[in-house]
């Protein structure tokens, strides 16, 4: 092999290693969709939600699918959070015993899968 | 056996708590064109693609449009009452009536992706 050559190719190599570490890198941060999914059966979600978290069994009962991650992930939180904070928390008995043992990046990963299905909610004026 | 014990306690204080929710709707009847009049407070916020809120957290506000008519209603009215926490939420809902809910409400049920936005805005 030429040395230039040989050069180049020594570039391209790191170059490759360069790009797989950022790709690493930035997935350690992204939310999770699958591990989401994960959460979402075996919290049993649907079972109030509905399948597809679309059809929810009451009307008493939010429509998720497709509704906006970074809402989904705040409603979460302040259901975590509880009702004795003036100022933020939702008092709920269910939502609070369901999201209860979840972290920050669990309740991350559940917002993004539940914003990645196809669902019947629209923004109109 | 206390989990049991709990679960119970749980699903009697949610019958409860469904039982008053029914009550205190049965009188009033939701009217979605009534409520296109009346929708203008929130169409600023939940009308516009995109839209964040800015304190206490930074989050896209919630699509309304197909969401269920009891659960808009539930949450309107629990803003009014301030369970739920949100400044700019209470302050609307404060000025709401028991109508006004029902009907807004019903309005944002109605939407599907086939509706056209409100005429009058």
């Amino acid at each position: 092999m030429k040395p230039s050559k040989a050069l180049h190719t020594s570039f391209k190599a790191a170059c490759a290693a360069a790009a797989l570490i950022g790709m690493t890198v930035g997935a350690a941060h992204a939310a999770d969709v699958s591990n989401g999914k994960a959460l979402s059966d075996s919290h049993n979600c649907a079972a109030c939600h509905g399948p597809g978290l679309n059809k929810p069994v009451s009307g008493e009962y939010p429509r998720l699918a497709g509704q906006h991650a970074s809402y989904i992930y705040w409603a979460l939180r302040q259901y975590q959070i509880g009702g004795n904070n003036p100022n933020f928390g939702r008092n709920n008995a269910i939502m609070a015993a369901q999201v209860q043992s979840l972290s920050q990046s669990d309740l991350k990963d559940l917002a993004a899968y539940i914003e990645s299905l196809d669902g019947s909610l629209v923004l109109k004026k | 056996m206390n989990n049991f014990v709990g679960k119970c306690a749980v699903i009697a204080a949610l019958s409860g708590l469904a039982g008053f929710a029914t009550q205190a709707s049965a009188d009033v009847v939701g009217n979605a064109k009534a409520a296109e009049g009346k929708v203008a407070m929130c169409i600023g916020c939940h009308g516009i693609p995109g839209y964040r809120t800015a304190y206490p957290e930074v989050y896209e506000v919630p699509m309304l449009g197909g969401q269920n008519a009891q659960y808009i209603a539930n949450a309107l009215h629990a803003y009014k009452k301030g369970d739920r926490h949100f400044d700019t939420m209470r302050a609307i809902a404060t000025t709401l009536s028991d109508q006004d809910i029902a009907d807004i409400a019903a309005y944002y049920a109605a939407q599907t992706p086939q509706s056209k936005n409100n005429p009058d805005k």
